[in-house]
This record gives C-alpha cells, structure tokens and sequence, in this order.
C-alpha cells in the first residue's frame, strides 16, 4: 500500500493538484478564485510532465562547459523541461489575457461573483 | 520556389504580418487593414501553390533548425493539411477584406489590436494544420485560443464575459490536450507523430496509452464543440463583434476537428481506433446525438447569431458523425461537409454581419427588414440556407448525401435516418427566418443593401457553394485520393 | 449533340431575365421562352437520350419518348398562358415560376432518378414563392407547411433513390414494390395529392398568388402523375386510391366557401381519374390518364385564371360574399363555363373526349369501378359547373355589396383565358391531333351515340338536382368560421376532416419541437436538478445562463465515460 503512495508520489502530486484546480474552478463564485483553480490545473500538469523526465541518480540536465564524456544516463530528460517551459509561458499569457477581462469585466458590471453577474448581464444590454 | 519553402510561408507570412500590423498601426491606423488583407493572401496564394504541389507529386516536409525527426520539429504538408490550410487562409481572406466597414464600426479605436488579433488567430491555425509534432500542435492550439479569446471580447460588454467563460474552459480543453500528450509520451518518448504511430503499435493495451488517448479526445472534442461539450460556443459567437464570429466561425473548429483524426488516425492509427478501441463507435453516437440536439435547440432561438451558433454545433455533429462512421465514403463526405460548412457558415455570419450594420437587424423578427431592401443579401442567405438543408445543386447537398452512404454502407440505416431527420429540422428552423423576411413591414427605416465588400463576399461565397456543389465530384476524387486516412475500407 | 439545347434552358434565361429587364422587353422573354422551349422540343421529337457521366454513375439528363412528350408538350402550352395571364407579376415571382416549370421539364425529361430528385427539388423550393408572394399572414404560414410538407416528400424519395442505388440501377423506368420502391411511391403519391398525402393542396393553393396558383394548379401534381405513369404503371393499389380519390376531392369540395379551395379540392377529384388510369395499366387507361392530364391542365388553368379574375377584381374569394358578377364581367363568365363545361365532360368540350377513355378503361375493369368514377363526374358538375356558376356569377350577393376597383380583368389576363378556352373547345370539337401524340395508339371515337346521349342525360340529371337542392347547398359562411377558430386555436379534433387535422398537425409538430428544444437547452444546463428545472415555467428563471460548473461537470462526466470504457478494451 505504502508502495503504491511512495513509488508514485510525483503522480498523486499531480493529480491532487488537477482536482483541486478543477474543484476551485468549480466551487467558488468569485473569477479571480475560478483564475487561480485554472492556474493550479495547468501547474498540475507541468509538474507531471517534469516528473516523467527524471532519471534515477540523474542530475538537473544542464551541460558544463568542460565536460568531455556524455553519458545520458547521468542526466535528467531535458525535453520535457523545455516543453514546460513554453507550458508556463502559455499559462502565463493566458492568465494575461483573463486578468485583462477580468478588470474590465468589472469596470463595466461592478461585481465579480459569477451568479450576480450573470443577473446583471440579463439586465443591462 | 522550393516545396519546403512554400510550407514555412504559408505560416510566416500572416505571422510576419502580426509583428508589422502593431508597428503600421503606430504610424498610420489607415495602413493595418490592407497589411492584414496582403498577409492573408500572401498565405492564401502559398497555400494552393502548396495544394497543387502535394496534389501532383506528394507530401512536403520542412525541419526545423535543421535538426532531423524525430529529434527535431517536422511540419508536413499532405493533402489533408494542405486543404485545410487553403480553408483556413482563403475563408479568412475573404472574411477580413469584405468585413472591413462593419469592422470598424463595431471596433472603432482598438482597430489594430483587432487585426493583429485576426492574423495571429489565422497563423496559429495554420502552423496547427502545417505541425507534425504533438506538442506543437498545442502550442499552436493556444495562440489561436488566445486570439479567439481576444477576438471574442471586442463586441461589448457581454462579450467579455462570454470571453472570460470560453477562456477557462478554453484552457481546461488544452490542459486535457497537454495531459493527453504527456501519458503519449511517456509511454513513447516522443513526440514526433510519424515516429509516436510507429512507437504506440505494441503499447497501446497500457493504461498510460489508453489514458493518452482519453485525454486528447476530450480535449479536442471541447474545442470543437462537440455536444454536450459546446457550452462556450453559442455565448462566444453571438456576442462577439459580427466580423469576429464570421472569421472564427467557419474556421476554429474545423480546425480542432482536424487535429482530432489527425491525431487518431495517423499517430494512434486507424486499426487501434477502429477494431481495438470502440473510439469510432463513441464518436458516431456523440456526433448523431448533437446532429439532433444542435438542430433541435437551433429551432428555439430568436437571435440570429445564436440560431447560426446552434446550427454549428449541429454541424458539427454531422462531420464528427462522418468521422466515426469510418469508412471511405463517409470520411470522404465528413470532409468535404467540413470545406462546405466553412463556406456556407462563414456566407451565413457576413450576412449576419452585413444586416446588422446597415439596419440593426438581431433576431429573427427583424429579418422582415430585410427582404425587399437587401435583394443580394437575401439572395445569398437563400443560397446558403438551401445549402445547409441540403437541397441540390448546393454544395451542402453532396457532403450530406455521401455520408449518408456512409451510413449505409456501414450498415447503420439509423444514423442514415437522424441525417435526414436533421435536414428537415435544419429545414425547420431556416425557413422559420426565411419565412420573416417575406412579411411586410411599414417602412421605417432607410437605407438600403450593405457594404459593398460584405454584400460582395456574401455574393462571391454563395457563387462559390454552388459551383463547388456542381464540382463536388471532382473535389471528392481529389479529397480519395490525397486526403483519407490510411488503412480505411 | 453540342448544339442541342434543353427545353429547360429557354425557362432558366428567363429566370435571369425578369427581374434584370423592364417593361416590354421582359414580357417579350417571358412570352419568348415557351416558344423556344416548344421549337426545341419539336426539333428533338423523335427519341432522344442524353448522358452524362457523374460520379460513376450515368445520368440521363434527356430522355424523350411518346410518354415524356405529351407531359412536355402541355407543360410548355401552361407555362405561355400563363406567363402570358401574369406578364403584370412582380419580376421576383416571374423568375420564380419559370424556374418552377423548368425543374417540372427537368423531372419529365429526366431518365433516371437523381435527375428527377434533382428536379423535383426545384420545383418544390421554386413553387413556395408563389404562395409566400402574397405576403399576407395566411400565405406565410400556409407556404411554410407547404414546403415542409415537400421537402418531407423530398426527402422519403431521397433516401428512396439512394436505397435503390445500393441495390442496383437508378434507371427511370418501371420501378418494383420492394422497400426503395415504396419510398419513392409515397413520395410521388405525396406530389399527386393522394389523401391523406395531399393535405397540402387545399391548404396551400388557395393562399397563392392570383397568377402563381394558375401555376400551381397545372405543374406539381401532374409531374407527379406522369412519375406515376413512368415508374408504377399497372400498381394495383393506385386504382383503388385513385378512385378514393375522385369521390374524396368531391365531397370535400361540395362544403367549401372559398373559391379557390373549391377548385383545389376538384384538382384532386380528377388526378385521381388519372391515377386510376395508371393504376389499370393497359395502353388504354396510360392513354386515358395522359390525355386527361393534358385537357385537366389547360381547363384548370383556366378556371384558375377565371377565379384569379373575380379576386382580382372584387378583392374577394368567398362565395357568400360574391354574386351577380356575370353582367359586370361577361368575358370572364363566358370563358369560366368553358372551363365549366369542360371540366364536367359536356360534349364538344375537351372534357368529353378524355375523361371518357379512363371511364371506358375502367369498365373492363369492375363495374362498381366504373360507377365510382361516374359518381364523382356528376359531383364534379355540380359543384363546378352549377354551384360555382350559380354562387359566382348569377345569384344575388348576400351580405355587403361588391365595390368594384375596375369592370373586367385587364387584357392580358382576358387573352390567356380566351386562348385556353378556344383549346379546350377546339380539342373537343376534334380530337385527333391530340389522340395522335398519345404514348400508345389510340382506337378510340368518342362520339359515339350511346356515349353523347348517355353523357348529356348524367348532366340533364344533375341539373335538375341542383335545382331542386339549390338552397341547401349554398356555401355556409357559418362553417368557414367555424374552421377558422378551430384553426387558430389550433386544436386538433377532426371536424373538417383532413384539412384542419393537416394544419393542425403541422403546428402540434412545430409546439413539440419547440418545447424540446427549450428541454433539451435546460436538461443540459440543469443536469443535476433535472426534477426542478423543467417544472418551471419557461421564462428568463429557466433560461440563465448555466454557470461554469455545469460546464465542468460535463467535461467531466465525458471523460469518466470515455476512461471506463476504454478501460475494458486494456
């Protein structure tokens, strides 16, 4: 039992955080929360993909300069960590663009609750 | 100019575009709109090259830096990519350049963020259709997304809410995409689709493979607004400005869909999503229900936007339904209903477009002003309405007629039956409109036909779903012979 | 083969032609195209079969033989008089009726069935216009479930002609009775006005347009009787419908108000001689039906043009409320008797001399078969030939008096009619050119004595029926009122028969999708509250906007369901 928690931990990591960012997209009323829930589904996922780049005794996959012999093994998976990287900065324009709507939303409706606004928008044209 | 070379300017042109627009638009806002129109043709023009090139004498790859697959990136332009990507560059062509008043109108002073919005949308749609690595197909995916979620949000106030609504649960398709993408990785390690497909044969019965697959399907299936996954289209398309849901409209879930038996097909394969999965099932059944529930749904609605959103969905039931019937005849018919609804709904959304700028016309009870002051318009709204029930010569008519076939020859004469049960609720809900713009109505307002470039745009397409209605055969022996997935009966 | 043109063509130009030219030019094309048409015709006469190749399979675009070019023939005489009776129409619903007329030579002409599907199509779309041209409420909604009703046809003959595909040829010749054969009988019933098919006919017909009815009356259903012919000459069960149908267009008619619906109703009576005549099969009885669609077409399109007249002129289409008419407007009573006269089978009119070769085919049939047909000839007569006159033209007006906007039609519409009068007379007077472009040879003499003489007593009685019943069968306005609030309440219950249960079904059909559609939209948005959502009443409360996490529940829900099963295929 303990195996099957310790041996996969990097994957329960992973899939706690993705339920817990879709039950915060869920849950909560307020868009800046529902923001945050949609931050920590994408984390979930980068963080999943990072983890399947490890290697056992492998070390963080940068090359020094006066290395001579290349071996593989020695060194994380460094393909996923640059997928990530691009991950995270799509993620971070995408949390750009949704914090841009989210201002405007708000200067134009005053309110941010979901269930108010959706009252507001039937009102007003 | 070499065949690789067109492949790359296909996407770099409207993208070198979107880096010159915001710099025009600093000097002078007059210069953004003919920039936007020259890169899309630019694209345009590389992309039929492209069409003809792989037509004649095959496939077109181009590596990036230089690094061979499957180390380095690929692109690939075969028939299947090269139709989609003359789709997507012509119909935005046509788009932005007739829609250029009604544009600016609705937009006003944010005319530059609107049209680098436009080419960044048509580049990450195109570098989605040209990308035969995985991950870059994602990354693609979200530069259209985010565009689209900037495009949607010029048409108001209830734009932007309908904005921030397809945002997150934009993001929450991609993240499933990213997901789906990581479990075929790992149990591949790589990411190149020709060398995944090799790579996927003997491990596909592992829950890694399986949860791959899950994953990418539902993703995609959300971003093509597959019922009951379609929440965030109807909002997203009525509310956006008229000119941002006639670009989005015919070309983003085309594209999803494209990605979706791209990936099925050739990197899981079609023996794994016909025999060993029941993915092909699922997808006939999803696509038959939302072809009714879209359909059905479309009947309620009294604004005209919403009425063409639900029909999308409808629609795009349809083409999925083609999909999962698997066999040549229906996948041959999915995608020409895919070229043929691009054209007929993009017709739809200008008119859209073009009768509410010149006489505020929203929901159906306004279409009374419509018919005797907008003769061209309502000629073309005649052609495309007879074009999406399906009645011959239109080009609607032959998509539907060869899934259909489809259906029968795969031995499924209920799917073949809700096809037709769905052209008459199509029918329905059409002639419902069309039946409001022969009711006469005091004059009151003035004003006559629309825009010139709308009016000629809506004319040009509906021409054109004509003629491709009469040249459907021709279209469907090039779309059998260069396009179809591999191994199909 | 590169110079021969289809009769279609001509109609098809002077489609593009009305709305883009004016005044005299347009009525010269209009007038221009038929004549074409007939010379082309007559250039191919003879036999004549062209294909072309599509998708694998042939299509025969043109195929001419006896049967075609008689349907042909009347079509294109139709289609003069009556551009000729609206050469005054708005160019919108001028182009439209060329185009009708061009899909109906399509279907005559086709050889093989996707040819027809294709025709048949465009005659459906082309005709709506006609009934969506007088743009008031009515016309609006009866031209919606026209074409509802067509497209419906449409599509039982589409998934009709694909089956039969699969199976085998699309050839256009005789078709069997297996499953394909079945469709494809309905839908042709459909287009015949087979009951309870032909709902549609008097619901529609009498909405139209006053030049676009004169269209209608000749095009559809008789297209649909030359399918017939093709595709099912000799089926059994057609005689029978058939004569079910004479007597039904007649009892109908004889309670209706409404000029138009009358004369809709009266369409049905005599289509259904000619589908009986198919039915019978022999040469005589194919004779018989097509040379009574020839004269049905000309006489009908004149009646039509005669009732066109009187609403043109009085702005009124009920009999209770016209009268006396016959001093105002004499030309027009006087062609309206032709068509009268003719439609009855008075001898020396056209009527006469093709009715009667059906009736004779029948007797060697079944007596009572013969009686039925004769039954209805003389309902025919009188409601047509007594009643119609009687209420139209010579009784004195109930109700307000008629204010006239001018005395007789305007000419053109006079010309038409004078012109289809002097055909029917002249056919009846001599009706060898006719017998002779009948599909079979033809031995038959129809001034006999027996037959004059046993013709004019069937009249000489019906007469002196009419007579004596006279008041009694006096259009009730009380009824039309009836039907109308039935109709707009919409309640479905069966007092008018099949007309009100028609509408009625239409708009239950419309209510039910309708609240689907709200259903289905609050199902999806409420999945969990299911109980709840829809026991409101559907107003803003149960259209909000569903929150995002509805949407996340169905994402979810998806993906379970695609994960477990998936899972069992490991």
């Amino acid at each position: 039992m303990g195996d099957v928690i310790l041996g996969y931990a990097n994957y329960w990591v992973s899939v706690v955080l993705l339920l817990s960012g879709i039950y915060v997209v869920m849950a909560y009323r307020n868009f800046v929360r529902k923001l945050i829930g949609m931050s920590l589904m994408q984390t979930a996922v980068i963080l999943f993909f990072i983890s399947i780049a490890v290697k056992a005794r492998a070390t963080v996959p940068i090359l020094e300069e006066h290395a001579t012999l290349i071996v593989p093994a020695h060194y994380d998976n460094p393909l996923p960590h640059v997928l990530m990287l691009t991950a995270i900065v799509v993620g971070v324009s995408t949390l750009g663009v949704s914090l841009a709507l989210v201002i405007r939303i708000h200067k134009d409706y005053g309110t941010l609750e979901e269930d108010v606004l959706i009252r507001r928008m039937r009102e007003l044209p | 100019m070499s065949a690789s070379r067109i492949l790359i300017a296909i996407f770099l042109i409207p993208f070198l575009a979107a880096f010159l627009c915001p710099l025009a638009g600093l000097w002078r806002r007059r210069f953004v709109h003919p920039i936007t129109v020259l890169g899309l043709s630019g694209s345009a023009v590389c992309a039929f090259c492209g069409l003809l090139k792989v037509v004649r004498t095959g496939p077109v790859h181009y590596t990036f830096g230089g690094w061979a697959p499957p180390l380095g990136i690929e692109w690939t332009l075969d028939g299947l990519s090269a139709g989609m990507a003359v789709l997507i560059s012509s119909m935005a062509l046509i788009v932005v350049a007739g829609s250029r008043v009604s544009a600016r109108a609705e937009v006003g002073e944010s005319v530059t963020a609107f049209y680098t919005s436009c080419l960044l949308l048509v580049s990450g749609l195109l570098g989605l259709v040209l990308s035969a690595d995985l991950f870059n197909v994602f990354v693609f995916l979200e530069v259209a997304s985010l565009s689209a979620y900037a495009l949607v949000a010029s048409g108001g106030r209830r734009a932007r809410v309908a904005s921030l609504r397809y945002l997150i649960l934009g993001t929450m398709g991609a993240t499933f995409y990213l997901l789906g993408v990581a479990y075929v990785y790992a149990a591949t390690g790589t990411l190149n689709m020709a060398d995944a497909a090799a790579r996927l044969d003997p491990v596909m019965r592992t829950p890694t493979a399986v949860l791959g697959l899950t994953f990418i399907i539902v993703g995609l299936a959300l971003k093509m607004g597959l019922f009951p996954l379609h929440g965030w289209l109807p909002d997203a398309y009525t509310h956006a400005s008229d000119a941002a849901s006639a670009l989005m409209a015919p070309i983003m879930t085309k594209t999803a869909i494209y990605a979706l038996v791209r990936i099925l097909f050739w990197v899981f394969g079609t023996g794994t999503v016909t025999e060993t999965f029941p993915v092909m099932n699922m997808l006939a059944w999803a696509g038959a229900i939302a072809v009714v529930a879209g359909s059905v749904m479309a009947f309620t609605q009294t604004d005209l936007k919403r009425m063409f959103a639900y029909s999308s969905i409808g629609q795009v039931g349809l083409i999925v339904l083609g999909i999962g019937l698997a066999n040549k005849t229906a996948m041959a018919g999915a995608f020409l209903h895919v070229l043929n609804h691009a054209l007929m709904k993009g017709c739809l959304f200008l008119i859209a477009a073009s009768a509410g700028y010149a006489h505020g016309i929203r929901t159906l009870d306004d279409l009374s002003l419509l018919g005797k002051r907008m003769p061209w318009t309502m000629g073309a709204f005649w052609v495309a309405a007879l074009s999406m029930i399906g009645v011959p010569p239109t080009c609607g008519f032959f998509s539907k007629w060869y899934i259909l076939l489809g259906a029968l020859r795969a031995g499924q004469p209920f799917f073949a039956f809700l096809i037709v049960a769905s052209s008459l609720l199509t029918a329905a809900y059409f002639f419902r409109a069309l039946e409001h713009t022969y009711r006469q109505r005091p004059e009151r307002r003035n004003g006559g036909e629309g825009p010139v470039g709308l009016v000629a745009a809506t004319t040009g397409l509906s021409l054109t779903i004509v003629s491709l209605g009469v040249l459907s055969l021709h279209v469907l022996r090039i779309i059998e012979r260069a396009a179809l997935p591999p191994g199909l009966q | 083969m590169t110079t021969e043109i289809h009769p279609c063509v001509p109609f098809l130009a002077a489609a593009l032609a009305a709305p883009l030219l004016k005044g005299r030019l347009r009525q010269a094309a209009l007038l221009a195209a038929p004549c074409l048409a007939l010379l082309l015709l007559v250039r191919l006469s003879g036999g004549a079969r062209w294909t072309f190749e599509i998708l694998g399979n042939d299509l025969i675009l043109l195929r001419l033989d006896s049967l075609s070019m008689i349907f042909c023939v009347i079509f294109v005489i139709m289609a003069f008089l009556g551009n000729l009776y609206g050469i005054e129409a708005p160019p919108g619903q001028q182009a439209a009726s060329q185009i009708y007329v061009a899909g109906s030579l399509g279907v005559v002409l086709a050889g093989d069935l996707v040819t027809l599907f294709l025709g048949w199509e465009i005659m459906a779309v082309s005709s709506t216009f006609l009934i969506w041209g007088r743009r008031n409420k009515k016309a609006l909604r009866a031209g919606f479930r026209y074409l509802l009703a067509h497209i419906f046809g449409g599509g039982l003959l589409f998934v009709g002609v694909l089956l039969q595909r699969q199976a085998g040829s699309v050839l256009f010749e005789s078709i069997t009775l297996d499953f394909p054969g079945m469709l494809i009988l309905t839908a042709f019933a459909l287009n015949a006005a087979v009951p309870p098919l032909g709902a549609w006919l008097p619901d529609a017909y009498p909405e139209a347009t006053v030049p676009g009815a004169v269209f209608l009356s000749a095009f559809t259903t008789k297209t649909a009787v030359y399918a017939l012919a093709r595709g099912f000459a000799g089926t059994d069960v057609l005689v029978w419908a058939g004569a079910a149908m004479t007597l039904y267009g007649v009892v109908f008619a004889v309670l209706e108000n409404d000029i138009r619906r009358l004369l809709a109703y009266h369409i049905i009576s005599q289509v259904g001689y000619m589908v009986c005549g198919i039915g019978l099969g022999t040469s005589l009885s194919v004779n018989g039906a097509s040379a009574h669609a020839f004269c049905h077409i000309l006489y009908k399109g004149l009646l039509f043009m005669a009732a066109g007249a009187v609403i043109h002129v009085t702005g009124r289409s009920k009999l209770t409320e016209l009268g006396a008419l016959a001093p105002i407007m004499p030309l027009t009573t006087i062609f309206y008797i032709v068509g009268a006269f003719s439609i009855s089978s008075v001898p020396l009119f056209s009527g006469f001399v093709s009715k009667a070769i059906v009736v004779s085919a029948s007797t060697l049939r079944s007596g009572g078969l013969e009686l039925v047909l004769t039954t209805a000839s003389m309902g025919t007569f009188l409601s047509i030939g007594l009643k119609l006159l009687f209420a139209v033209f010579f009784k004195k007006p109930s109700g307000e008096a008629i204010s006239l906007k001018r005395r007789e039609p305007p000419r053109h519409m006079l010309l038409a009619m004078g012109l289809a009068s002097i055909m029917c007379v002249s056919i009846g007077v001599w009706p060898a050119p006719l017998y002779r472009i009948l599909p079979y040879p033809l031995a038959y003499h129809p001034y006999t004595r027996d037959h004059v003489i046993g013709t004019l007593q069937l009249l000489l009685w019906t007469g002196f029926g009419f007579m004596v019943l006279i008041k009694k069968l006096e259009g009730k306005s009380t009824i039309t009122l009836d039907t109308d609030w039935l109709y707009r309440r919409g309640a479905p219950r069966l007092i008018r028969g099949v007309a009100a249960g028609y509408t009625a079904v239409a708009a239950s059909a419309e209510r039910t999708l309708l609240a689907t559609g709200r259903n289905v939209s609050t199902l999806w948005s409420n999945p969990l509250h299911v109980w709840r959502a829809l026991s409101i009443p559907y107003d803003d409360e149960r259209r909000f906007r569903p929150l995002l996490i509805v949407h996340m529940v169905w994402i979810l829900s998806v993906f379970l369901a695609a994960a477990l099963v998936f899972w069992q295929f490991l």
